[in-house]
């Protein structure tokens, strides 16, 4: 069987791709999808630390599941709020929404 | 069965999906101020429900949520502050078309999530809580759709808080590696035994959990998105943020911090100690420079929650009660201020501070009641801001921590040149010889300032009963 670490190593490089991605993307669709590769590493985690436990193997499934709903929720509100920005002003760089400063 | 205590949740949440329904027979151009007034009865419902749930103690759910003194504090100071923001909206709703049956629902609904969050007694069940309340905010953030200050605020806030989510996250699955469990109390246990892990991994899991809760409660350097989101979300919403949000998110952090990662105290002490002095020094100094009031209160806002870390880095039972105090008043006074801005913005006075000028001629007890409502934020008595700053400041040199207090004294004496500004504009600006037009005291608005106005003086001079409630929180602590 692969070991515990393998399934931990990647996901913290699939985290850090999407700390990185969150952080210098300027087009919203791009951040979201960054932060949704920060939460399938999330995903990732439970599962394996699950897979791998003594205790309770059920728990980190359930809450992988609970993640990836309340994600789709928040990925649906998500794009209400970008759809809602681009149909108005059709701008696609979040550097450019930049009424508000100080 | 102790299905009792979740009777409010319960209520709120049938209320908000009959208003929902209610606005679908909504005729066009009809006034939703009733959807409004119905949310507020089955607020007050809430909180006559919370009434046989008091003295309870236990878990619901196979150990998800929990019912103590903590938990009964926050939810009836959850439905008050929704009662509170129910009644300044409504005029506010009126004016600006918003949709009423979706926006009192919403709100409803983010008030039912953080009734889980403060209730939740496993990780799993404050994500859910955390999440319900945050997609509630972001969609009442971005409410004045038309609005290009609205949807910039709202864009902000959502990208800002699902990154937070996703490092909080990423916190708890390492926890759960960690220990094997997402229960709080488990992860006590687990610490206590020894968990299967190094150091350096049980010390990554706590920076990202309160890297995390730095972004929900805008902590300085997790602050940037505050201030816009603030300014451009409509005003009661931002009222609400500023209390809801943040407080439910500080009244988590109490269970997860002083109770699950209890064997971690010296670690995340000492980090929210630093934390705390950045957030209220930056946040203050930052407040100087503003021209728009609510932007100004953002900066304030900040500064609050650096005094409240206070508390954690004090990490004492004085800490936990001196918080609790210190958002209790911290709460009501900014309902109340938010209040009067919601009544000038209503008013066509806009938002500027500049527009608050000689407004103790327009309106005596509007201005007035700024005034108390400044001092308790500066903390100053008789108010109640005072004597929550007062229980911190002993907290945290029962701690040994005299640096912090000292902090803390300097960045209150900062806090009142900003608050001064506004005073002195609506006071003492009187080169105009006619009288200015009377501003009006309509019946919601004035409802909320005098409560909260009567609840912050209460709080400063008849403080026993509220203390010793704020001490029973302390239970928690094992």
């Amino acid at each position: 069987m692969i070991p515990l670490h393998y399934y931990l190593i990647v996901a913290v490089i699939l985290f850090s791709i999407g700390i990185w991605g969150a952080l210098k993307h300027t087009n919203p669709i791009r951040v979201l999808i960054s932060i949704e590769l920060m939460l399938n590493a999330v995903n990732l985690n439970l599962i394996a630390f699950a897979r791998f436990s003594q205790v309770d193997m059920v728990l980190g499934q359930v809450f992988a599941i609970f993640v990836i709903a309340v994600a789709a929720a928040e990925v649906a509100i998500g794009l209400a709020i970008v759809l809602m920005i681009v149909r108005e002003r059709n701008i696609y760089d979040i550097n450019k929404i930049n009424l508000l400063k100080g | 069965m102790i299905f009792d205590v979740l009777i409010p949740e319960i209520v709120l949440t049938v209320v908000a999906l009959g208003l929902l329904l209610a606005a679908a027979w909504q005729k066009e151009g009809q006034s939703g101020s009733y959807l409004g007034y119905l949310g507020i009865v089955g607020l007050l419902g809430a909180l006559v429900a919370l009434w046989p749930a008091i003295g309870i103690s236990g878990e619901v759910f196979d150990g998800m949520l929990v019912a103590d003194e903590l938990t009964m504090f926050f939810k009836a100071l959850l439905i008050v502050v929704g009662i509170l923001v129910f009644l300044m909206s409504i005029e506010f709703v009126e004016k600006n078309h918003i949709p009423a049956g979706e926006y009192y629902a919403l709100l409803l609904f983010g008030i039912v999530g953080g009734m889980i969050m403060v209730a939740s007694a496993d990780l799993l069940a404050f994500y859910v809580g955390l999440e319900l309340l945050a997609i509630a905010s972001y969609a009442l953030t971005g409410m004045l759709r038309n609005d290009h200050k609205s949807q910039e605020a709202v864009l902000k806030y959502f990208l800002n808080g699902a990154l937070a989510s996703a490092i909080i996250l990423f916190g708890i699955s390492l926890f759960y590696g960690l220990t094997g469990t997402t229960s709080i109390q488990g992860l006590a246990d687990a610490f206590k035994v020894g968990v299967n892990g190094t150091d350096s991994l049980v010390m990554a899991a706590l920076v990202f959990l309160m890297a995390g809760f730095g972004f929900k409660i805008a902590a300085v350097p997790f602050h940037l998105w505050a201030a816009d989101t603030y300014e451009g979300a409509p005003t009661p919403i931002t009222a609400f943020l500023s209390v809801v949000s943040k407080g439910a998110a500080f009244v988590v952090m109490m269970r997860i911090f002083f109770v699950g990662l209890e064997s971690l105290t010296v670690n995340w002490s000492a980090a929210f100690a630093v934390l705390a002095v950045i957030t209220m020094t930056v946040g203050n100094l930052a407040a100087l420079w503003q021209k728009n009031i609510k932007r100004m209160l953002a900066y304030s806002s900040i500064a609050h929650a650096g005094y409240i870390m206070v508390g954690f880095a004090a990490a004492t039972a004085d800490g936990l009660t001196g918080m609790t105090y210190y958002i209790l008043a911290y709460a009501l006074t900014n309902m109340g201020l938010f209040a009067i801005i919601v009544a000038m913005s209503n008013a066509g006075l806009g938002e500027d501070i500049d527009g608050y000028k000689g407004l103790s001629r327009k309106n005596a007890l509007y201005a007035w009641m700024m005034v108390v409502f400044f001092l308790s934020l500066i903390g100053i008595p008789p108010t109640g801001g005072f004597l929550g700053k007062f229980l911190l400041f002993k907290a945290s040199i029962g701690a040994n921590l005299v640096w912090l207090a000292l902090a803390m004294a300097i960045n209150s004496a900062i806090s009142v040149g900003y608050y001064y500004g506004v005073v002195k504009t609506m006071f003492l600006n009187e080169e105009e010889e006619e009288e200015p037009q009377k501003l009006p005291t309509t019946a919601n608005i004035g409802l909320v300032v005098w409560i909260t106005g009567a609840m912050v003086l209460v709080l400063g001079i008849l403080p026993s009963f509220f203390i010793e409630l704020s001490s029973q929180v302390a239970k928690i602590l094992p």
